[in-house]
């Protein structure tokens, strides 16, 4: 644009690109309209899946088999959600995943970071040695009857310990905090107080954990749902039923049966009629604390893909 | 203190890590924790592989249980499932990373071209949610979901006046299609971070300079968006390579059903039944090493193949 003014031979040249932006002006358009089209499309495919759970949940659930509540909830029934608050052994386990998941985030986190501050310093000698031995695990593992049987030989087999041991070390979450120390933390920072005559324990809690909390945050958000989540070990290494955690009761309510639950109603229609709208309450019921805590909480999760995208 | 520096260099190996150690010690005991716990959890089950190659009593344990040499794995590549298994996993992972692997590209690309920054971040919080949702809800969601009945599946049918619809759950041939939509649905959001990341980092000034120059809007994609996040796709092509034997072990078994079974089964979801359900231990543990070291060898490959080829591998 600039150019056409100095010199006139682009005047010719700008009317044939003046043809070529005319064309270019149709197919940007036509661009432009096929990224919107898709980007509501998949908006769409994700979020109503979600909604329509939501609003089926409360809902009479003769209204939702009819199809009428594709947009809003229709003949709000709530007896389903009455059933579901009544259910003790689902509320306990909801307890334990509490537990489990505020027990072993702390954990994780009080594993993970300090072990990344020290790969992250420059001048240790067996930092290489750390680095490889952290990242063969990533690449290999015992399986899962090796890890069973160290885990039984421990003792730990249906304890609540088993569960919080469970993913309470992540190499991932290590190689991601590592970069953030490596990049985010001024080494002059940490010189400068060394040579003030702080400790390196000193230096790491007084001077590196205050300016680290997005990093504590982003870790901790991970273990968090990592926990939260968790169906792998509670299948697999806890047996009493006192102990068990959220994922492995909702498999059994959601897919496996629901006459455990004793849904009592007048007569067979009210009883399946409970038994759909409970089905739809207790994945709303389940995932509320993470979808309640999301959107606060997004601009955290997403950083830690970012921090671990930077090659350090 | 020069003389001193150059003797602390020619210092022998151990001398200087001694003296490493003890200088900085309090870094190392930070670490420790970490490491202790790594070694009880990680290499301790890594240990525990011994037991692949024996008959592997719990009462008798790793030091007291007979040695078998490689009857385990003889007695799994002899097996009438062998191929069965060998052959669902790697078709299930193949087409899952046929599928998955290209939409987080797409997506980027589309948000990327989105200079709203509110609507923007309204999508990307969208599109990332799914992937906080429980596995078991996940699959709960497309029980409920799919119901012929009383799902949204049912009704939509019921509007074009279809009153009785397949059950999707009954037929073995909607398994892999329902776990690659499920993957899908879960993580395209989430894993294209990383490429609207490396989309954002790209200097503004080329895309001014290709507007000058009469580019479209879908050439400026093509020669400059695509161009720019060809590394990242490439590494993260490897590392999904290198866990091409490692399906979602949640997913797949908890979509699995006597149905499906047939085509459901996978090495993972087997060496799980066998081991805790069976309880043939050393049976289990020789499938799971022979799952891994699959995998390992596919890293291995894969990379040296990438290195060669683009310059770009994991090391």
């Amino acid at each position: 644009m600039a150019k056409k003014a100095k010199n006139p031979q682009d005047t010719l040249d700008t009317s044939s690109s003046y043809l070529l932006r005319k064309n270019a002006g149709a197919s940007d358009w036509i661009f432009s309209i096929t990224i919107w089209v898709l980007l509501f499309a998949v908006v769409a495919v994700v979020a109503y899946p979600l909604y329509f759970v939501v609003i089926a949940s409360f809902s009479d659930p003769v209204d939702v088999g009819m199809g009428r509540t594709l947009l809003a909830p229709v003949g709000i029934y709530l007896e389903g959600y009455e059933e579901i608050f009544r259910y003790d052994r689902l509320w306990n386990a909801y307890g334990n995943t509490i537990f489990y998941t505020v027990a072993g985030t702390i954990l994780h986190l009080l594993l993970t970071i300090p072990i990344a501050y020290t790969i992250s310093r420059k001048n240790l000698m067996l930092n290489g040695f750390l680095a490889t031995f952290l990242i063969i695990t990533m690449f290999f593992n015992g399986g899962t009857i090796p890890l069973y049987m160290m885990l039984r030989a421990y003792g730990l087999l249906n304890t609540r310990w088993v569960l919080i041991v469970s993913g309470c070390v992540s190499v991932y979450n290590i190689i991601i905090a590592r970069t953030f120390f490596a990049n985010s933390i001024p080494a002059e920072l940490m010189e400068a107080a060394e040579i003030d005559g702080a400790t390196a324990m000193q230096t790491f809690v007084k001077i590196v954990l205050p300016i680290s909390m997005t990093i504590i945050a982003v870790i901790g958000l991970y273990a968090a749902v990592g926990y939260w989540n968790a169906y792998k070990p509670g299948l697999m290494y806890i047996r009493n039923d006192e102990l068990f955690p959220l994922q492995v009761i909702l498999r059994e309510l959601l897919l496996v049966n629901m006459n455990d639950m004793m849904v009592v109603g007048n007569g067979e229609v009210e009883q399946m009629r409970k038994a759909e709208q409970i089905k739809y309450g207790i994945i709303v019921v389940s995932t509320l604390p993470i979808m309640c805590l999301y959107p606060m909480l997004q601009r955290f999760f997403a950083k830690g893909v970012m921090i671990g995208a930077v090659k350090g | 203190m020069a003389k001193k520096a150059a003797l602390s260099h020619e210092a022998p190996y151990g001398k200087r890590l001694l003296r490493d150690i003890r200088k900085n010690y309090p870094l190392y005991l930070l670490a420790l924790p970490a490491v202790i716990v790594i070694i009880l959890l990680n290499y301790m089950p890594m240990y525990g592989i011994v037991m692949a190659f024996q008959d592997f009593r719990p009462v008798r344990g790793f030091f007291g249980s007979r040695w078998v040499g490689f009857a385990n794995f003889e007695r799994f590549f002899n097996s009438y499932q062998f191929v069965d298994l060998l052959k669902n996993t790697l078709t299930l992972s193949l087409m899952n990373l046929l599928f998955t692997f290209p939409v987080p590209i797409f997506l980027a690309i589309m948000i990327n071209q989105v200079y709203k920054p509110r609507l923007k971040k309204t999508i990307q919080t969208v599109v990332y949610l799914p992937h906080f949702i429980a596995t078991v809800v996940l699959v709960s969601m497309l029980h409920v979901l799919f119901n012929t009945r009383t799902g949204l599946y049912g009704v939509i049918a019921g509007m074009f006046g279809v009153t009785n619809p397949t059950n999707l759950f009954a037929l073995k041939s909607s398994f892999r299609p329902m776990f690659i939509g499920a993957s899908i649905w879960q993580n395209a959001g989430w894993d294209s971070i990383i490429y609207i990341a490396a989309l954002t980092s790209i200097d503004p000034s080329l895309y001014e300079a290709a507007t000058v120059d009469g580019a479209t809007k879908a050439q400026r994609v093509w020669h400059i968006d695509v161009p720019s996040i060809l590394p990242t796709m490439v590494t993260l092509l490897i590392m999904r390579c290198g866990s091409i034997m490692n399906l979602n072990f949640d997913r797949t078994y908890l979509l699995q059903n006597d149905l499906n079974i047939g085509i459901s089964e996978i090495i993972s979801t087997y060496e799980y039944k066998i081991g805790l359900a069976q309880g043939q231990f050393s049976y289990s543990a020789a499938i799971g090493l022979f799952n891994n070291i699959v995998n390992l060898v596919l890293l291995l490959i894969v990379n040296k193949i990438s290195k060669e080829a683009s310059g770009t591998g994991l090391w």
